[in-house]
Parts: structure tokens; C-alpha cells; sequence
């Protein structure tokens, strides 16, 4: 266990001084992952800031994907990450290590966005819902011939509402009801703006994937 | 056949955005560690500060009972020499007088005779340092009495040997002035009988014997009594809250376990919690305990607000998941946020002592610090459930007694004036926790704000 810990601190202070160029640290990430997680939250919890860069380290890229997807810009979803960490290290003693620590953080990244969403001027508005509880039902199944960044640029295109109704139910697996109970909308409301927003999705996606195709790049 | 092609479509795009990372600036980790940093330095001060109070105000509990002590002994001792002065100049007259008449220098016999006797008395009186207050006051008394029956019955010589010795004592040289402080060290309520003998020696040489065996013992000293003085307090502030210096949980959050990146089990995080307004009135009663130290007592309300964001009221059962039906003032944690503010309605008793930190009358300063023992009789607070994401209210969480730590500086203004007013900060700290389970679980009321005190003295 002991051994596992200098490794991850040996590699975290190679990365952090720059001494490894961008393959390489990508090598090490993929090794410090494989490390003993519980050993790392023990030293987070032990505040060993050593540790909680290296906890940083692990997870922030993918989790600023995610923060990403719920967000118009890049400078709000790194705020969302930021308060999201600032929760994840105050919390960790909440993690009982009976799930994926992964999965605990994403868990607490989405909530961290949906707060930023709930709470900034700029969103709140565009979080209201009409309720319309008729939906169309798509039954269009587009293969996706898009990159990850670029999937999610078309996403963060969908008005808010859209966007995270979309995001909560397509990407995370919540169900129509738990995401009405979290939006505080009904159930229908929810179904008929998820396919309102696959609707368009699909739409752009096609659209997208043609001007791809012919050579012209870039999101609507 | 419709929800599998639509299913392959969420599980395309899920695969993808699994694979979205974006490295973060480095900005963002410089402001997480900053903030980390920040709040175990804040949890660090306020457990410092813990700590101080409790310290201060245990050595102020000490300091006030052995000043109570040294600050009577002290007073008591400045009377007796001034009286002792009074008589010096009234017997110095009486000691001419009765040595011319017995034509004997016996006067620096009695004199070494009674230095003698008052050592006998001092090393008496050590040796019953052990024995109960009253029972040596009450030896001491009789002492004094006896000494007065003898005078009474003996012949000239005796009297005038007895008016010799009282008048010595009362002149009192050096040494005797030493071991009347040695007496009065070891009980005050000697330097009594001590009076009585002066007394007793004045009236002598007015050959009033009949007089002195009809007065007895008697105190000459009247205590200066500080009386209670009554005022009404006001404080108007912030109230907040802050977690267990040990714990940074606020609420229970259940575990999610990950399958394939679809989560098992959900949670709802409550919005945070924000400061509010606060405020306390009451009436207090404050007493002198030394020149320098008062302290006070009172009882008042106390009023402390917290804000959080809230979804609409569910006023309709239906609305509710069947668990949930019995559940008082309920409100989604949905959108259409409101701010709500839970409110905390207390009687409170505080205790505190003040010490005044400089010398200046007109314009005292002190540093106060005192317990305050509350009793939540009313609250609107929310609780939160994390799987159902809803707000209620459950009063039975909060624990309804709590004891508290208070703090704080204060100057009298009009120090002099008759209706004298204290102005100052006020920290309050509450060492009981809110709460042992729910919103508020592990979370202590904090209170920062301007004090204001105004007493009604007598004229």
C-alpha cells in the first residue's frame, strides 16, 4: 500500500514539474488510476495536498467534459468544476468506497451544475418550462459519426432547458420522473422537452455529419 | 422495436461524451486549493477560539473568587489604618498620661509585654487557619469580650495595666502593626476585635467602664455594598452557521454506485445555507465584583435567520410520493427558486463577566466573555430529503437546549451620566449543535454582530 503512495507522489511530482511531456503523462495518469483508490482517499481525507492534486489530477479532465456538456462556456463549466472539487474534497468522507469514486464525483459534478444553472441569472431564465405534457415521440436512430467534443458543442447548442433535460436523461440515465422531480416540472413536460431536444439533436447531428462530410467543419 | 432504436441512440451518445475530456486551466486548481486551504484554516481559527474563551473564562472564574477575597482584605486594611491614625493621635495623649502617673518606665515593659501578647495571638490564630471561618470569629470575639470582663473586675492597677496594654495596641508600633497584618490574613473578621480593643481603650481613659461592658463586640466597618444596577441589552447582527470543528459533513449523501456509467441510486443536493439577520433583546442585571470587573445576568429573546433557495409549496397531497403524505410545509428543490428563510425564535439566559481594559473613567472599555444557556421555543426551518428531493419541516431534529459561548468588547459611553450605554462587537458561538441529524446535522449557530447595552442607574 505504502509503495503504491510514493509511486503516485513520485509520478504526481514529475508531472507537476513539466518533466514529462504530454504522451507520457497521459501513461502515468492511466497507472496512478490503477493505483489503490481507497489509499488515495485515505491521504485526501489525511489532507495531504499531495494527494488531493493527484485526486485532482485523475478526474478533472473528464469531469470538466462533463461540466462542459451542461454549460454555454468554457469559462462557466471550469467555475462548475471548481465549486464541484471544492464539494468533492469537503464531502470525501461521505464516500463510503462501496461505488466508483469516479462515479461519486460525476454524481457530484452534475449537481454542482444543476445548482450553477439554478442559481446564475444567465440560465435560470432559459431553465423555465412550458408545460406541454404532448410530446412527439422520434424513433430516428442517426448513427452518430461525430467526435466527443464535437457532440457536445451541438448539445450545449440546445436552449438550456433542452440541454440539461437531455444531458440528465440521455447521458447520466435518470428517468423522466426523477429528472421532474429535480426540475421541479411534471413528468410529461419533461418526456415531450427530452424529445423536442433528440428531435433537434438528430436534426443537427445529420446536419452536421454532412458538412462534415463535405469538408465544411464548425457547429451551427 | 422504437424504444431500442431509441435506446442505441442514448447509448451512442453516452459512449461518446464518455470519452469528452477537456484538460481545466490551471487557474481552477490554484482556486481550489486556495479555497480548501481556506476552509481548514477557518475550522483551525474558530477551534483556536474555542479553546481561548473556554481558557479565559475559566481563569476568570478563578480570578473572581480570589478577588473577591484580596479586594475585601484590602479595603478593609486601608479602613483600619486610617482609623488606626485617627486613634494614634487621640492615645498618644493617653500613654503621657498614664505613665506620669505611676512615676514607672513600665510603659516599654507593657509595650514589650504586650508585643509579646500579640505575637501569642498571631501564632494562636495561625495555628487555626484550619479551623472553620465562623468558629474563629467567634473565639476571637470572646477573646475580646473576656479581656473586657477582666478589665471590668480587676483593681486600679489592673486597670491601668489593661488601659496601658489596649492603649499600646491601639498606638501600635512596628512590630505589632506586622502582626495585626498577619491577623488580618488569616481572617478578616480579627481586625473586628482588634477595633473593639481601641474602642475599648478610648473609652477607658473616660474611666466610662460601665459603658464598654454594656457595648461588647461591635462592627466598626461597614461594608460598601455594590448594589445591582439594571439595564436593557440590544444586539443586531449576522447569525450563521458553521460545521463541527472535527467534521466537514453537512448531510447525509447517499453512495452511487456506477454500472457502465449509468448511476444505480440518486440524491438531490439542498441549495447551500446563507447567513441572515439576527438579533437580541433582553434585560440584564450587572453588580460590581471589583474595581475593575463586572457581572452580569439576563434573560432575553433571541431571533437568528438562515436563507435558502426553494422550489414552490406542494400544498396538494397528490403531488407528494405516498412516504412523504404526513410531512408538514413541504417545498419541491426544483426550479422557480425562492429564497426562504428559516427562522429560529430563542429565550436565552446570559451569563458573562466583563474586565475593563484600560483606566480611563470616562470612557471605560471592557472585554467581555460569558456562557448563555438558550431554549429554541419556535422555528419555520426546512429540513431535506436527498432521495426525494424535497424540502419539510421537522422540528424534532433541532436540539432544543442549547449551550453557548459569548464574546466581545464594549465601551461605555456617558460612562458617567446616569444612563450609561455599551457599545460594541459580540460574537456568539454555540457550543451544542443545532441539530444530530438532517439539514442542520453536526452544525453549530454562530452570531456576530453590534451589542448595545443601556443601564438605568439610580439617582
Amino acid at each position: 500500500m505504502k509503495r503504491c503512495d510514493h509511486e503516485s507522489h513520485f509520478f504526481l511530482r514529475l508531472i507537476n514539474k513539466k518533466l514529462v511531456n504530454a504522451t507520457k503523462r497521459e501513461e502515468l495518469l492511466s497507472k496512478m488510476r490503477q493505483m489503490d483508490q481507497d489509499q488515495l482517499v485515505k491521504d485526501c481525507l489525511k489532507q495531504k495536498s499531495e494527494a488531493q492534486r493527484l485526486l485532482y489530477e485523475l478526474f478533472a479532465p473528464s469531469m470538466l467534459g462533463v461540466c462542459f456538456r451542461y454549460t454555454k462556456s468554457l469559462h462557466d463549466a471550469e467555475e462548475v468544476l471548481q465549486e464541484g472539487f471544492i464539494k468533492v474534497f469537503t464531502r470525501l468522507q461521505q464516500f463510503k468506497g462501496d461505488g466508483e469514486l469516479g462515479g461519486w464525483i460525476r454524481k457530484i459534478m452534475v449537481n454542482s451544475a444543476l445548482n450553477f444553472l439554478k442559481t446564475n441569472q444567465k440560465y435560470r431564465y432559459d431553465l423555465s418550462f412550458e408545460d406541454s405534457p404532448l410530446h412527439l415521440v422520434s424513433t430516428e436512430n442517426p448513427e452518430v459519426n461525430l467526435d466527443a467534443k464535437e457532440l457536445a458543442e451541438l448539445i450545449r447548442q440546445l436552449p438550456t432547458g433542452f440541454q440539461t433535460i437531455f444531458n440528465l436523461h440521455a447521458v447520466e440515465g435518470y428517468k423522466h420522473a426523477e429528472i421532474a422531480t429535480m426540475l421541479g416540472i411534471s413528468e410529461g413536460t419533461c418526456r415531450s422537452q427530452y424529445s423536442r431536444a433528440r428531435v433537434l439533436l438528430i436534426e443537427w447531428i445529420e446536419k452536421f455529419s454532412l458538412k462534415k462530410q463535405n469538408g465544411h467543419y464548425g457547429t451551427k | 422495436m422504437a424504444i431500442m432504436e431509441q435506446n442505441n441512440f442514448e447509448k451512442n451518445v453516452q459512449h461518446k461524451l464518455d470519452e469528452l475530456k477537456i484538460p481545466p486551466s490551471d487557474s481552477v486548481w490554484t482556486n481550489i486549493e486556495k479555497r480548501i486551504g481556506k476552509k481548514d484554516k477557518d475550522s483551525k481559527l474558530v477551534f483556536i477560539l474555542f479553546f481561548l474563551i473556554l481558557f479565559l473564562l475559566t481563569g476568570g472564574y478563578f480570578l473572581f473568587n480570589s478577588s473577591k477575597n484580596n479586594g475585601q482584605q484590602k479595603h478593609e486594611l486601608s479602613e483600619i489604618k486610617k482609623d488606626r491614625k485617627a486613634t494614634n493621635n487621640d492615645n498618644s495623649s493617653l500613654i503621657k498620661t498614664s505613665t506620669a502617673k505611676n512615676q514607672t518606665s513600665r510603659t516599654p515593659d507593657f509595650t514589650n509585654g504586650s508585643e509579646e501578647k500579640i505575637k501569642t495571638t498571631s501564632i494562636k490564630i495561625q495555628n487555626k487557619v484550619e479551623v472553620p471561618k465562623k468558629k474563629l470569629q467567634v473565639s476571637i470575639i470572646e477573646t475580646a469580650e473576656r479581656k473586657q470582663m477582666i478589665f471590668l473586675s480587676n483593681n486600679g492597677n489592673q486597670k491601668k495595666e489593661n488601659e496601658n496594654k489596649l492603649s499600646i495596641e491601639a498606638s501600635s508600633n512596628p512590630i505589632k502593626g506586622e502582626n495585626e497584618i498577619l491577623i488580618q490574613k488569616e481572617n478578616i473578621e480579627r481586625t473586628d476585635s482588634v477595633l473593639d480593643k481601641k474602642e475599648i481603650a478610648k473609652d477607658s481613659s473616660e474611666n466610662n467602664i460601665q459603658a464598654i461592658a454594656k457595648k461588647g463586640p461591635k462592627k466598626s466597618i461597614e461594608k460598601k455594598k455594590d448594589h445591582w444596577r439594571f439595564g436593557i441589552t440590544l444586539s443586531g447582527g449576522t447569525s450563521m452557521i458553521s460545521k463541527n470543528f472535527f467534521h466537514n459533513f453537512v448531510y447525509a449523501v447517499p453512495t452511487t454506485a456506477y454500472y457502465g456509467g449509468i448511476p444505480s441510486s440518486y440524491y438531490y443536493a439542498p441549495s447551500d445555507i446563507r447567513n441572515s439577520t439576527g438579533f437580541v433583546a433582553g434585560i440584564f442585571a450587572e453588580k460590581n465584583i471589583s474595581a475593575k470587573k463586572k457581572i452580569s445576568i439576563g434573560i432575553s429573546y433571541k431571533y437568528f435567520s438562515l436563507l435558502n433557495k426553494v422550489g414552490n409549496r406542494i400544498d396538494s397531497l397528490y403531488s407528494l410520493p405516498q412516504s412523504f403524505t404526513s410531512l408538514n410545509n413541504v417545498y419541491s428543490s426544483a426550479i422557480n427558486l425562492k429564497t426562504y428563510r428559516n427562522n429560529f425564535h430563542f429565550i436565552e439566559v446570559p451569563l458573562s463577566i466583563k474586565f475593563q481594559l484600560n483606566n480611563n473613567s470616562d470612557l471605560p472599555i471592557f472585554w467581555n466573555a460569558g456562557i448563555n444557556i438558550s431554549q429554541l421555543i419556535s422555528t419555520n426551518a426546512l429540513q431535506f430529503n436527498s432521495s426525494a428531493g424535497l424540502y419539510y419541516q421537522d422540528n424534532l431534529f433541532f436540539n432544543k437546549t442549547q449551550f453557548g459561548l459569548s464574546t466581545g468588547f464594549s465601551a461605555t459611553l456617558f460612562a458617567k451620566g446616569q444612563r450609561p450605554l455599551n457599545v460594541g462587537p459580540y460574537f456568539y458561538y454555540s457550543a451544542t449543535t443545532m441539530a444530530n441529524k438532517g439539514l442542520y446535522n453536526k452544525k453549530h449557530f454562530n452570531f456576530i454582530g453590534l451589542k448595545t447595552e443601556i443601564l438605568f442607574l439610580r439617582k
